[in-house]
């Protein structure tokens, strides 16, 4: 008798609960209506999330304190969000449709929101007087996987390209030759890298720090002349071309002589920037973002050099990192939203975020000295130049889990626990399962 | 005759049991019925039946996890209530027990992320205190986070120093809650220190040590604040916990439904051990009123 009484009860309270819980989901935008302002009608407020330490996020303040000057009836908030669980908090916002008017969204993550239906298609816009930036401005290598059946649902912030970092002074005083020797002989390539690692080791430093991440692999590979995707079909086909394994040859056996030193190898938290500083590592790989920091530091001498290339010509492609900004989809002010999308990324944007020693080079053509009159470094043009050859990450991180997926198998090579012939049968194995898998869907 | 009083009764177990329904049962039943979808998290949800359990029972990954959370168990278990229990025999009779018994419960209520940072230091291969120590009596010590053979013990010893000072205080309330008659009986029949402990304090103290175990078979089970803050999961999924799983699916693949699949089966695990060990008990845990 009270059992029931209880289930009851129970069942009473929970049809209770479920409006108050729907409630919780079917809550209107984030950003406020505007309230009445002084003369100029209304006042639209937008809200801006994006990722960076406190100094990046000074710099985009820049761009938006920009932007209001030119458009005063509408105000941008910028709201920062820690880089770790970024991605997890913006699902989370999106989905109680209580996402930030405009966001940056990264390079591996864009495809699988731009699937959710929560970004709106920017293309129209972009070819219309209202806009600050045309589509056909921005370097066309860089759009990855931001554009999808020709419609743009991103636009890159700005971009960086991957090089080589070296400790000039280290490798003076240790006897070694300097890789931008190498490179003006035209002999940068796989040996020379082995030769000034190995000589590095040998003087009781670490030769290089190597990363586990989309954009050194494919630097790497690109590098031999080989290639992981067919760029127009998407296939895997590093398995079949003997260049790229060539290249993963050569990876795991500088990883296994102990030339190259893994990221993952290290304590979380003891990054390749802080060993480069402190002298104990000749080389790293980056875009330019380590750029601020060495450049604080006046007792480091250091330079851009590019990727080593192992074939007959002086550079080969990179991979270039990039962020994408988009606007949200469900915005109340999805037009002034899509303004503040193009302002941010145009060159008047671009120049006012990346002007000197800033954390990135421009996405869009025609602003490039604003980094070059810097001459941080010496030869910043080594950036410049490997945009214009680089890709984003365009077929791998539109197969949602894959660039994860490829990331724990190279884990094992990294470590040395895997030979490169076991990795890339496992990597063809995963990825043809993953894209078959996603086109059947 | 009752009703009103009953009434009076739920009203005033009504803030407790909405609590209970809105943040416990109603998310329970909302991720069971998850489990039998599609679901990115955004837009419609698809009824796939049980595909999302078989497509977990095919996932290399989803074994790799309950590899690595059984291993965890079986290293934490044993060890965890062994050394706890020990330590509160020897702070049983000690002066200044209240001192001792704060100085071990701090870690208890210490943030785990914070935890894991101090550990991430203590236990760094380069330059960790740990290896500091062991260095200077001539042990080359390992690279504790970063090998893959270590890095599960690693998370073991640090979790079984977390838990000692709760499982040591629950002890110690035990130890506290057996009578002094029977050992004084012991003592006038000529049992030893050794005998006193085997045959009145570990059979009177049961009850205890059966509470502590079910609760840390469920906690191991569900380990994940260290490997999420130490290690990612890494080097190479050598500390990919079963709870780390059930995150990764949701929050990083965006697959919901394969996720409260994973969740459901994790329900399922505990459950069945807890049941075991209720049967179990019957053999071994003794109430001093029967």
């Amino acid at each position: 008798m009270k059992k029931t009484k209880l289930a009851f009860l129970f069942l009473a309270l929970l049809l209770v609960m479920v409006p108050v819980l729907q409630g919780c989901s079917d809550s209107s935008s984030s950003s406020s209506t505007g309230s009445d302002s002084k003369d100029s009608g209304e006042t639209v407020n937008l809200t801006f999330s994006a990722w960076g330490n406190p100094a990046e996020i000074k710099v985009y303040q820049k761009a938006v304190d920009g932007f209001m000057k030119e458009n005063p009836n509408i105000k941008v908030k910028l709201v920062p969000i820690p880089s770790d669980g970024y991605i997890q908090k913006l699902q989370t916002q999106l989905q109680g449709s209580q996402a930030p008017d405009v966001f940056y969204v990264g390079d591996g993550d864009i495809s699988k929101i731009i699937e959710t239906g929560k970004l709106a298609p920017l293309g129209e816009f972009m070819n219309s007087s209202e806009s600050y930036a045309k589509p056909d401005e921005f370097a066309e290598g860089l759009w990855g996987a931001a554009k999808k059946d020709d419609e743009i649902y991103g636009i890159t912030v700005d971009c960086n390209p991957m090089l080589l970092y070296y400790n000039k002074k280290l490798l003076s005083e240790l006897g070694i030759k300097s890789p931008q020797e190498y490179f003006d002989a035209g002999e940068w390539n796989f040996a020379a890298m082995e030769e000034v690692t190995s000589q590095l080791r040998e003087g009781g430093k670490y030769g290089f720090i190597a990363d586990n991440g989309w954009a050194s692999l494919f630097s790497w590979i690109w590098a031999n002349g080989g290639e992981i995707y067919n760029k127009e079909t998407g296939e895997f086909v590093l398995d079949q071309n003997e260049k790229g394994m060539e290249a993963m040859e050569f990876l795991a056996k500088m990883v296994k002589d102990k030339n190259f030193t893994y990221t993952g190898s290290l304590p979380k938290g003891q990054g390749a920037e802080a060993m480069f500083m402190s002298g104990q590592v000749g080389m790293v790989a980056a875009g330019r973002w380590f750029t601020p920091l060495f450049n604080e530091n006046k007792s480091l001498e250091w330079d851009y050099i590019s990727w080593p290339s192992n074939t007959e010509n002086k550079t080969e492609p990179v991979g270039i990192p990039t962020a994408y900004l988009a606007a949200n989809n469900d915005s109340k002010h999805k037009e002034e939203a899509m303004k503040f999308v193009t302002y941010y990324t145009s060159k008047v944007g671009q120049e006012m975020r990346l002007a000197g020693v800033g954390n990135a080079i421009p996405s869009i053509g025609g602003i490039d000295e604003a980094v070059t009159d810097s001459k941080v470094p010496e030869h910043v043009d080594v950036i410049i130049q490997a945009r214009e050859q680089g890709f984003a990450n365009a077929i791998q991180s539109t197969i949602p889990g894959l660039d994860k997926e490829v990331n724990d198998i190279m884990d094992l090579m990294y470590l040395g626990k895997d030979d490169a012939q076991t990795t890339v049968t496992k990597l063809a194995e995963k990825a043809n399962t993953m894209i078959a898998e996603h086109k059947g869907e | 005759m009752g009703k009103r009083q009953n009434l009076w009764g739920y009203t005033f177990l009504a803030p407790q049991l909405i609590g209970l329904l809105a943040f416990s049962l109603i998310p329970v039943l909302f991720t069971l019925a998850l489990s039998f979808m599609k679901w990115d998290g955004f837009g419609a949800k698809e009824f796939i039946g049980l595909a999302n359990y078989i497509d977990q029972f095919t996932e290399p990954d989803f074994w790799k996890a309950l590899v690595n959370t059984a291993y965890y168990t079986i290293l934490v278990i044993p060890f965890s209530i062994g050394i706890s229990l020990a330590v509160a025999i020897a702070l049983n009779k000690i002066k200044g027990k209240d001192f001792y018994r704060l100085f071990y419960f701090m870690p208890v209520v210490t943030s785990s992320v914070s935890i894991g940072v101090i550990w991430m230091w203590i236990l760094n291969g380069d330059f960790g205190i740990l290896n500091q120590v062991l260095a200077n009596i001539g042990i080359d010590g390992p690279m504790w986070l970063t090998d893959t053979k270590w890095v599960m013990p690693s998370i073991a010893i640090l979790s079984i120093w977390w838990g000692l000072g709760h499982n040591m205080v629950i002890f110690l309330a035990g130890l506290q809650g057996i009578s002094r008659s029977y050992y004084e009986a012991a003592d006038i029949d000529g049992a030893n220190k050794w005998q006193q402990f085997r045959h009145i304090t570990l059979p009177l103290l049961s009850p205890t040590t059966f509470f502590i175990t079910i609760m840390a078979i469920i906690s191991s089970f569900q380990v994940f604040d260290q490997a999420f803050v130490m290690t990612s999961g890494g080097p190479a999924k050598s500390s990919y916990t079963f709870v780390y799983h059930i995150y990764e699916a949701a929050f990083v693949d965006f697959k919901m439904g394969v996720s409260s699949a994973a969740a459901m089966i994790l329900f399922v695990i505990i459950l069945i051990f807890t049941l075991i060990q209720f049967k179990m008990s019957q053999r071994w845990v003794h109430y001093e009123d029967q």
